[in-house]
Formats: C-alpha cells, structure tokens, sequence
C-alpha cells in the first residue's frame, strides 16, 4: 500500500535484521531505470473551475478508484496541463480528502442521492465511509429507500386504475379505497353510519328511562323499548354480516385475509348477536349471555377503516411494544415490592385495609398512578413513609417510556402526512414537468424548421445573409431527423401490412453524413405503436428514437438529449 | 467521565530540529529529510511515535495474518527511548534510518546486535535469539508463535548459527564475537548490502 510509503525505506532497513537466519544471500534489489522521482511532482485537479492541488502519492494511494488509475488521464487536458471534471467541487473536497486521510466523510447537507453519484463516479465504495459518519449515511439511505418504495407502490396501487375488468377486484379496489367510485364512497358512510348507530345504541340502552306504571323502581330504557332495540340491533348486524360476506367474496387472498386484524374485529362484532339468537332464555347461560353482550363494543374498532389516525394508533402501539412491555413490567415489579412491604407495614394495625398482598396490589396502583382514591389509607408512620416513596417512583416510572412511544407515533405520523401530500402535489407536479418539456420539445421545432428553411434555401441558390452560424451537432441531429422521416415515409407507405416486426433498415442517407460508415439502426414498431422512449443505450447498435407520428413532419418533444448524445458519438 | 475525557487531549507536541541541522547530522540531503518528515507527519501528527502507532505502521507492510507485532517491538526497543515517555521523536528516528541506509557495515552490524540483545546487556543469549528468530518467522504470518516455540525449524536454526556465533563457547555472544562473526561471513555482508533502498 503506498499510503505507507514514506515509511518503507524505515521497514527495508529494519529488515536487516532477519539477515542472521539467511542461509542463502538474499536477493538483488529493483534499480530504478531512471533517477526520476515521480512521488515528488503534485497534481493540479480542476474541477469546475475550484483547482485542487495534491501530491501524485496521495492520490495513488487506492489505485482502483478513477483517480488513482490510468482512468484520470481521459481527463487530462494538455493545454492547461491539469486535470479537468466537470462535478462538483463542494463534494470534491471530501473525496480528495479521502485520499489525504484515508477516511472518507459523509457531509450532512448534502443530498444524498448528489454524493452517491459522486462517489460512484470516482469509483468509490460507500462502504469505506468512516465510522463517523457512517451510521448518519446509513439512516438517510434507508430513509430515501423507504420513500421511493412507498412512492412506488402507491404509483402501482394507483396506477392500475385501467386494467380492472373482473367484478371481483373492481369490489375489492372499492372496499380498498373508497374514493375511487361513488358506490364505493356511499358504501363506506353507510357502514360508518351504522357503526355509529349500533355503538350509540348500545350505551343508550342502559341508560333510566323512568318508570313503567306498576313498577316502583325506573327501567333502562334496553329493557322498556326492547323490541325498538332489538330491531335496531338486528338491522346493524344484517349491515355488518353483508359487509363481511361481500369482503370475502371480494378478497383476492381468503386465507390472508381471514387472518387480518380487521376481520376477526368485524367477527367479534357480530357474533355475539348470533349466538344471542341461538341460546334461548335458560338461566344457566343467560349469564355467559350477557357477558357475549360486552362484546358488542368491539365494533367501534371497525372505525379503524374509516380512521387514518386510529390506523395509525394501532401502527405506533404495535412498534413500540417494546417499551409498553418494559414500563409494564417494571410496573409490575415495583407494585409488587411495594405491596409486599405496605403489607407488613401495616399488618399490626388493627382493622387495617390491608389484609393480604394482593390486596396491597390495588393500594399500590392507585398510588403510583397518583389517583388516590383514599379506600385504603396506611395508619403507621412506616406505611405512610412507604406510600409516600412509592407515589414519587410511581412519578418516574410511567413517564420514562411515555417519550418514546409520544416520539414514534410523532414520527410515524408526520411521515403518513408528508406521503399524502406527497400524492396529491404529485398530479401538479406531473402536469407542470410536462408543460416545460412541451416547451422544450418546442423550441427544438421551432429550431429544426429553421434550419430546414435555411437549407431549403441555400440548395436553392439563394444568397444566405448574416445568420448565426449553427452549431455543427445541431445541423447533424436535424438532418438525422430528417433522414429518419424520409425514411419512415418510405417505410410507412409500403410496410403498412406487417405489424409487430423489428425490421432493420438502413438508413441510406447518413451514409453520406457521417465518416464512419453505415449505421444499422433497429426500429421498433410500425408505425401507429408508440416506440419505448428509452435514452442512453449502447449507442453503437441500438438508437430508440421516440416515436414520430405517422407521417408528421415535426420530431416529438421529449429525447431530444438521448439522441444528440447518440449523435455525438456516431461523428466523432 | 470527565477524567476520562481529559485523557484525549494530549498536549506533547514535539517539532525537531530544522532541516539544515538535521541534514548534516545525518546521511541525507536536505530534500531526502524533508520528504521522510512529510511521511512521518502524516502518520504521526504529535511529531513522535508511540509504541502502538509503531506496530500499526509497521504491520501495514506485512500480510493482514501476519503477527507483526513481536518484532516491531524489538525494533522499538533499539531506539533510544525515555523509560517513562517511551516515544521515539523525530531526530531519534532519523538518526537510526541514516545508520540503517546509508551507515557503514559496522552501523548497521551495530544496530543488528543492539535488535536481538533484548535486554540490552551486552550479550546475546540463545533465549533471546530465539525470541527474535520466532518473531522473524511470525511475520509471514500462518503460524502462531506457539506453534513457533514449539517447532524445531526455529531451535535447530538457533542451535546452528549459535554454534557459529559463539567462538568461545561460554553460552553467550558477546559485541565483539558477533562484529568478527558477521564482518567475515561473506553472506551476511552481500545480503546487508542488498537491502539498501533508493528514497
């Protein structure tokens, strides 16, 4: 390695010491050929007009990066005597002190997506990142990794907007995203509605509703409107049922969704209703009867659906299970010693509240949650000393999660906001990236019809006066449009037949344009099917040029960069 | 923890002589020295060099399994190091690469006896040849010095250049045994003259 270099002649002269052991002479040392001594010259590095100076050493230090190799010599530029990129210079300073130092710094405001190009342009690794900054780039990696994931399976989720014919999956899209149709948002309030209903029902129904003439003691009104009650009741539940059973149908995965959250709560809302119908009015089980009835409540979580907040709840409470698991279990542990110590406290007294541990427990929790009900109160100096620590610890306890888990809903939260925003400026930020390629594309027109004129009319003998002379790629790329045009005419009136095929041609008119001789240029499609606007390919065999339509004379917007650079290529 | 802290902030910071001094104490030119003091800074920012720093430099030329450290510790220790502070500085450093490359045979055998008198009393023993040889023999690495220790290639090379070494045969070898040894044995003195470097 020669980052050590410096160093060598200091490990060859320690090495004298081996030479006892040697039996045989060692051998001849490398001479140099000539007495030149190329680690003392110092490179001049110009990027973007920053000049960076360093040592030839340093930077050929990792020789497998673009600076280190032969690679930078494309880069030379004889006339100045430096070496020339056209990149950034702010992010250039930290790969070249890469080279000075050995550790390789990750900026924090920089993008990371900028430094990544960067780093893979001068054949950097990312992983040599060091160790201070590497947690920093790691983070904002998966961050960005995350965000493009979400972007694109909403794009997916959204995007198939036109492919739906089967009845099943267009049910299952409207159950999924009831903005989609207006059948679907009708549905979604009727459900939400009866949610509403069945749970305001079932508080109503316990309520006084006063008295009945010939009963001394008022009724709740469940039991004065029973019929009412249970009409309404039955009414949710044929709503709810009918839901489930159409989700199901609908589903594209039973089995899958059968096993989600949401189902087995839309279960447990209407079944106990059922098995209400089933049990008649035996006293043996008009007790589990009852308890069944508790479970109604479940169907407020079917709000869910409808709630993205409540969504999102459920989300944080499932990811920081881990502290909810601590903070109940050093609750636990603590109640526990708490207890057992009040107990014994307080054991002499007589006719103390506290007449077993268990029952300590309850006095325990009511005091560190600091509610203080006052049903069980220590009498002893030592008892009231303990309850008082046990209150103050009861304090910390609980507040010491409580951050993490206020941190994560915080965090899942903002970024659920900033992803629905994200998808509603998306439709305004397409359009308007669109209207400015339009303009773009032209302009290019505009261009190109320009220089036809100007062709047009030299072929013609016309004296051409005092005109900006064109660019030389430019005069090509239109020409080659040009070409292509004739051809397609051509190849459009008399290939109208065959769809679907590659056909190559050869393009007969840039023979004449470029040096290098014939081009063989592969043309997707006929002429209706747009072509794959791809740019950037191997410009030497294959040149997608985006379509132009039928027999249109004018060149179609976008691409206008891919070609010219294809362009470039073929005429140098 | 603040105690803790406070350890990082080391405050020596050593800077040797000037150039011009340094070159006419030695064997190098004023060029030479300025580019083996840039080499130096780079890895050594104080100005000297701790025995660990050492070892890491000295490892980097060696193959990653190799167990360097065991002689870059006897290389360490022929410097002329403070007992208390043991770094070496520049100058120290300087003074011994000049010996090494540029001295005479004598220097150089010199530093050699210095290298494997271990505990710098004068003599060689055939527990400290061995020492060294076993750590020559680790830097290739593939072998642990167990392994070494218990190996007889190691023994019978002691045993043989002892037996050569020792004319007196008290057990020991002594500076002047080792200057007549290795001054008329011809490979020694064609190998020493191999290992000069070009800087």
């Amino acid at each position: 390695m020669a980052s050590v270099a410096a160093w060598l002649p200091f490990a060859r002269a320690a090495a004298i010491g081996w030479v006892p052991i040697a039996n045989n002479p060692l051998p001849a040392p490398p001479i140099p050929k000539d007495k030149r001594r190329a680690d003392d010259e110092k490179l001049v590095i110009n990027v973007s007009g920053r000049r960076f100076e360093t040592w030839r050493n340093t930077v050929e230090k990792y020789p497998d990066t673009l600076l280190g190799s032969n690679e930078r010599d494309f880069f030379y530029d004889e006339d100045t005597k430096e070496y020339f990129f056209d990149r950034d210079p702010d992010i250039f300073r930290h790969i070249l002190n890469y080279y000075r130092t050995g550790k390789l710094h990750y900026p924090k405001h920089e993008c990371l997506t900028s430094y990544d190009e960067e780093l893979s342009f001068f054949g950097i690794i990312p992983d040599v990142i060091g160790d201070c900054c590497y947690e920093d780039y790691r983070d904002r990696k998966r961050e960005n990794a995350e965000r493009l994931l979400d972007d694109k399976m909403s794009e997916n989720g959204e995007g198939n907007l036109v492919k739906l014919t089967n009845l099943r999956e267009k049910m299952w899209r409207a159950f999924e995203n009831p903005h989609t149709s207006t059948a679907a948002l009708v549905f979604y309030y009727v459900t939400g509605f009866f949610i509403a209903v069945s749970v305001l029902a079932n508080v109503v129904e316990t309520v006084e509703c006063g008295n009945l003439p010939g009963k001394k003691e008022p009724l709740p009104c469940g039991e004065r409107y029973e019929v009412v009650f249970f009409c309404l009741d039955t009414a949710c539940v044929m709503i709810f049922t009918a839901e489930y059973l159409l989700r199901l149908f609908a589903a594209p995965d039973r089995c899958k969704f059968v096993r989600s959250v949401m189902s087995i709560i839309d279960v447990v809302a209407i079944l106990p209703y059922y098995i209400g119908l089933g049990i008649t009015d035996n006293d043996d089980v008009s007790g589990a009867f009852v308890t069944l009835r508790v479970f109604r409540v479940c169907r407020i979580f079917k709000f869910s659906r409808h709630s993205q907040g409540l969504r999102i709840l459920g989300y944080t409470l499932k990811s920081c299970a881990k502290e909810l698991g601590f903070l109940v279990f050093s609750l636990a542990m603590a109640i526990i010693i708490f207890a057992t110590v009040m107990f014994y406290a307080e054991k002499k007294v007589k006719g103390s509240t506290f007449t077993s541990i268990p029952a300590s427990f309850w006095y325990t929790i009511v005091t560190m949650t600091t509610l203080g009900y006052g049903d069980m109160v220590p009498s002893t100096a030592m008892g009231k000393l303990v309850g008082g620590v046990c209150s103050l610890s009861g304090v910390l306890v609980i507040a010491l999660p409580v951050p993490v888990i206020v941190s994560n809903f915080s965090r899942i939260y903002h970024q659920s906001q900033r992803t629905d925003k994200r998808k509603a400026q998306k439709k305004a930020r397409l359009a308007r990236i669109k209207l400015a390629k339009a303009s773009s594309g032209a302009a290019f027109a505009s261009k190109k019809k320009a220089s036809e004129a100007r062709l047009a009319a030299q072929e013609a003998g016309l004296e051409l006066d005092g005109h900006k002379e064109d660019d030389i790629f430019e005069m090509q790329h239109h020409h080659l449009l040009r070409c292509l045009e004739k051809t397609t005419n051509l190849y459009h009136n008399v290939e109208n037949g065959h769809e679907e095929e590659l056909r190559e041609i050869q393009i007969g008119d840039l023979e004449k344009s470029t040096p290098t001789g014939q081009h063989r240029v592969h043309l997707n499609a006929p002429s209706g099917a747009p072509l794959p606007a791809e740019g950037r390919q191997n410009a030497g065999s294959l040149a997608t040029i985006s379509q132009l339509g039928g027999g249109e004379p004018s060149p179609p917007a976008a691409d206008d960069n891919n070609v010219t650079g294809y362009m470039r290529i073929s005429t140098l | 923890m603040d105690s803790d802290l406070e350890e990082f902030s080391q405050d020596r910071r050593y800077r040797p002589k000037d150039v011009i001094t340094l070159s006419s104490s030695t064997h190098f030119s004023p060029h030479e020295v300025k580019r083996i003091y840039r080499g130096f800074k780079v890895e050594c920012p104080m100005g000297v060099v701790g025995e660990d720093d050492f070892k890491e430099i000295y490892s980097r030329f060696f193959p990653r399994q190799s167990n360097s450290s065991l002689y870059a510790h006897y290389v360490f220790n022929t410097f002329d190091v403070d007992s208390a502070d043991p770094v070496i500085t520049f100058e120290e450093f300087l003074k011994w690469l000049s010996r090494l490359c540029r001295g005479t045979v004598e220097e150089k055998l010199r530093w050699m006896f210095r290298l494997y008198d271990i505990n710098n009393d004068g003599r060689i023993t055939r527990g400290e040849m061995t020492s060294v040889f076993i750590s020559i023999y680790a830097l290739l690495g593939g072998v642990t010095l167990g392994m070494l220790q218990d190996d007889s290639v190691v023994s019978t090379k002691v045993d043989d250049v002892f037996q050569r070494m020792d004319t007196n045969r008290d057990g020991v070898v002594t500076l002047d045994e080792f200057l007549d040894f290795c001054s008329s044995d011809q490979t020694v003195l064609h190998s020493l003259s191999q290992l000069t470097t070009v800087l």
